[in-house]
């Protein structure tokens, strides 16, 4: 059970995929233009991620050694594929702004990450609380991200539809830059720096 | 800079060893602060005395950042005024009527991001002041395309939206050699300082004289765009040159100490590089200007020419030229015989010098 | 090497085959169950589009090439509508033309009912200035010869600072227009013959 926890909270803390193991970056960077993409994003790696983390693990013991890569490949192709054809036939909204970044989680290294540094090593309940971990810490960060990208690039925060608030001033002058793909990059690495400042990445 | 004590032809000043001189960062900067003047002059005079308000707030503004930056960094924050150039630089190629707080945000961008963020001075790989405006424009297209026409008057606010020489849509009414007599006065729409080659062309000459800058960047920059616009048919290239914010841009930016080449050679290659992105952006592109963009692009491409005009180490002797395909060694033996006396031959002549 | 070891050479090819094999069937399964729901959505998706401009529609009927529609209510046609592509600043600008039911003798006769923006990647706060309705409803009821800027003469105003996104939506329209015109007749006459 402590193993359980201690695997869960590496993935969110210490072993953050975004922000400390900088794993991933290009569907965080691409999709983190609001908090909806965000959420979305978040759901589709969680459900790969869990998947691929069970299926891994369950077949460990039989998956020969010279072909795991290819194995684990497949098995998340697979996955990613299912998700793709779900979000388009029942969120077709939601798919469309994600985009071609939904079959790019195959590519995405934290799932192949966990699967074969953690999963294809591990019991199933350790390998489904690393993926769970890993899961929300991607989805905290590329939420943080998205928030400051959305905030700053269109001067108000909606959830889905709803309107929560928005930023006087910013709101009539939003700094579109944040919305472009250099404003992500901005934001990873200021709060990158920020993080690093407050102590909470040890440096080096 | 030491060309004055030293004969110019045998040592360029470049990469070590240097010979000492009074001159220092400090002194660069307030002599560049002090042509900078002519144009800020020029901006407060055809655009009002709003203009000086956003030199103003833009130099505090790098100034503040500046020291919270070096605090944070936890170094020591030293006024040595490059802080002022970039924000006196940063405000003059903005437009007349920006907002204040659009000021504020781009000059603290300038500094921190731009600068401070790559390690500080001597260290930031591209123009602080130009990235900063590149960020400003991305950011509030609608406030950066936003252009008035001159007003003439110190303190008149007021603003009739025009477009500038180089914008789609400007027409001039009267003959060349007027629209060329206002080019170069600055009596168009346009930024803050690039409407007066005059002016720039003063303050850019003073830089010159005190040896601040050399001619090489300038000229080959200026001139690259002449000769482009001249041989492609239906450009003007009297007009290419005067309009927009070339001068500007070849004297103050383009010849950043930091973010140039190290090398005559490579600030050759520089300056005709973004002569030709210029010519192209304006010509070929889909924006109006591209002096900005121009030298922020040969920014880029500044460590790959240091890299490939590498200077000689002083004292350097080439090893010998060794054949790269040993196999066939008896085939080139005349290439081979060759190289060596072409060596040392050369290295008489130097030794000679 | 000489020799073939089972364990070592066949049972890892056998494994990788098994996995796709069961991943094949997972997603024909998938896929199976998804399609028509896909089909449905993007169907449903085009047709709000085109409802804006044609709001009594009942039904639509498309080319072969997906770019020229005929739209109906109940039994009659009451207009067309053309895909449109232009080139803008940031990439390219997907439109929809809604088009009155005139007749098609040349492009000449065209009316136009109305635009919408279907993709597009201008830049945010000055060319992405096209979706919005002032810029768009000024292509409600003019005629084709009328698209052009009005500085050379023409029925619509540019976005001010964004004049090359304003242009390459005239551009777009004029010149996709020009090259389907015909299949949009065809497609008429063949609508009308059935």
């Amino acid at each position: 059970m402590v193993h359980i926890l201690k695997n869960l909270k590496k993935g969110i803390i210490n072993e953050n995929p975004v922000f400390i193991l900088l794993l991933g970056l290009c569907p965080t960077l691409a999709v983190s233009t609001s908090i909806d993409n965000a959420f979305g994003m978040t759901a589709a790696v969680m459900f790969v991620l869990i998947s691929a983390n069970i299926i891994v693990s369950l077949i460990r013991g039989v998956t020969p050694d010279r072909v795991r890569i290819p194995v684990f490949i497949v098995i998340i192709a697979t996955l990613v594929t299912i998700v793709d054809l779900t979000m388009k036939a029942f969120i077709p909204e939601l798919s469309k702004s994600l985009g071609i970044f939904i079959p790019l989680i195959v590519v995405n290294c934290i799932i192949l990450g966990r699967a074969e540094a953690f999963a294809s090593k591990n019991t199933l309940a350790d390998s489904v609380a690393d993926a769970l971990g890993m899961g929300i810490g991607f989805g905290i960060a590329i939420t943080i991200i998205s928030f400051f990208r959305q905030l700053l690039g269109t001067g108000e925060i909606t959830i889905f539809g709803t309107h929560v608030f928005s930023a006087p001033g910013l709101f009539d002058n939003p700094m579109s830059v944040f919305i472009l793909p250099m404003g992500a990059f901005l934001v990873l690495g200021c709060l990158l720096a920020t993080l690093r400042y407050m102590g909470a990445i040890e440096s080096g | 800079m030491a060309e004055e004590t030293v004969d110019q032809k045998r040592l360029v000043v470049s990469t070590s060893p240097h010979i000492h001189d009074k001159k220092n960062t400090k002194k660069v900067m307030y002599v560049v602060c002090l042509a900078l003047l002519l144009p800020i002059i020029g901006g407060v005079y055809f655009f009002g005395i709003y203009t000086l308000l956003v030199v103003l707030v833009s130099v505090i503004t790098a100034i503040t950042t500046e020291f919270l930056a070096k605090r944070l960094r936890k170094r020591e924050f030293i006024m040595d005024g490059s802080a002022i150039v970039t924000g006196m630089l940063f405000a003059l190629v903005l437009p007349p009527r920006i907002p204040l707080w659009a000021v504020i945000i781009g000059a603290a961008f300038c500094i921190a991001i731009v600068k401070e963020a790559f390690g500080g001075l001597g260290h930031n790989i591209f123009n602080p002041a130009l990235a900063g405006r590149a960020f400003i424009t991305v950011s509030f297209a609608g406030l950066m395309t936003s252009w008035i026409a001159p007003v003439k008057s110190v303190i008149s606010l007021d603003s009739i939206t025009s477009a500038t020489p180089l914008g789609e849509g400007f027409s001039y009414a009267g003959s060349t050699s007027d629209l060329y007599i206002d080019l170069l006065f600055g009596n168009v729409g346009g930024c803050i300082g690039e409407t007066s080659a005059l002016f720039i062309l003063i303050g850019g000459l003073l830089l010159l004289a005190t040896g601040v800058i050399k001619w090489r960047i300038p000229v080959v920059y200026i001139g690259t765009v002449f000769l482009l616009a001249w041989l492609i048919p239906g450009q003007d290239p009297v007009f290419h040159i005067l309009a927009g914010g070339l001068f500007l841009g070849a004297f103050f930016m383009a010849t950043d100490y930091v973010t140039c080449p190290m090398t005559a050679k490579g600030q050759f290659i520089f300056a005709f590089g973004a002569g030709v992105l210029v010519i192209l952006i304006r010509v070929y592109g889909s924006m109006p200007e591209g002096v900005a963009f121009s030298i922020l692009l040969m920014n880029a491409f500044t460590p790959l020419i240091d890299r490939h005009v590498k200077p000689k180490p002083y004292g350097y002797i080439p090893p010998e030229k060794k054949s790269r395909f040993p196999l066939k060694k008896k085939a080139k033996t005349t290439d081979v015989a060759d190289k060596p006396d072409q060596d040392s031959s050369t290295d008489k002549k130097e030794g000679k010098k | 090497m000489s020799k073939t070891n089972f364990r070592a050479d066949i049972v890892p090819i056998l494994f990788l085959t098994v996995v796709v094999c069961i991943s094949v069937i997972a997603l024909a399964y998938v896929d199976s169950i998804t399609y028509e729901k896909i089909e449905t959505a993007k169907l449903e998706a085009f047709k709000e589009k085109l409802s804006v401009h044609f709001s009594d529609m009942t039904d639509f009927t498309s080319n072969d090439a997906n770019d020229c529609y005929v739209v109906f209510t109940d039994n009659n046609t009451i207009g067309y509508a053309v895909k449109t592509i232009g080139s803008g600043y940031g990439g390219t600008i997907e439109m929809l033309v809604a088009l009155e039911p005139t007749n098609l003798s040349s492009t000449d006769d065209l009316i136009l009912r109305g635009l919408s923006v279907i993709s597009h990647s201008e830049t945010p706060g000055l060319g992405d200035k096209i979706t919005q309705s002032f810029f768009l409803d000024q292509f409600q009821e003019v005629s084709f010869s009328g698209i052009e800027l009005s500085k050379t003469g023409g029925d619509i105003d540019a976005i001010s600072g964004a004049t090359i996104s304003s242009k390459a939506v005239i551009n777009g329209i004029v010149s996709s227009i020009e090259d389907r015109f015909d299949s949009l007749v065809e497609l008429v006459s063949s609508v009308e013959v059935s």
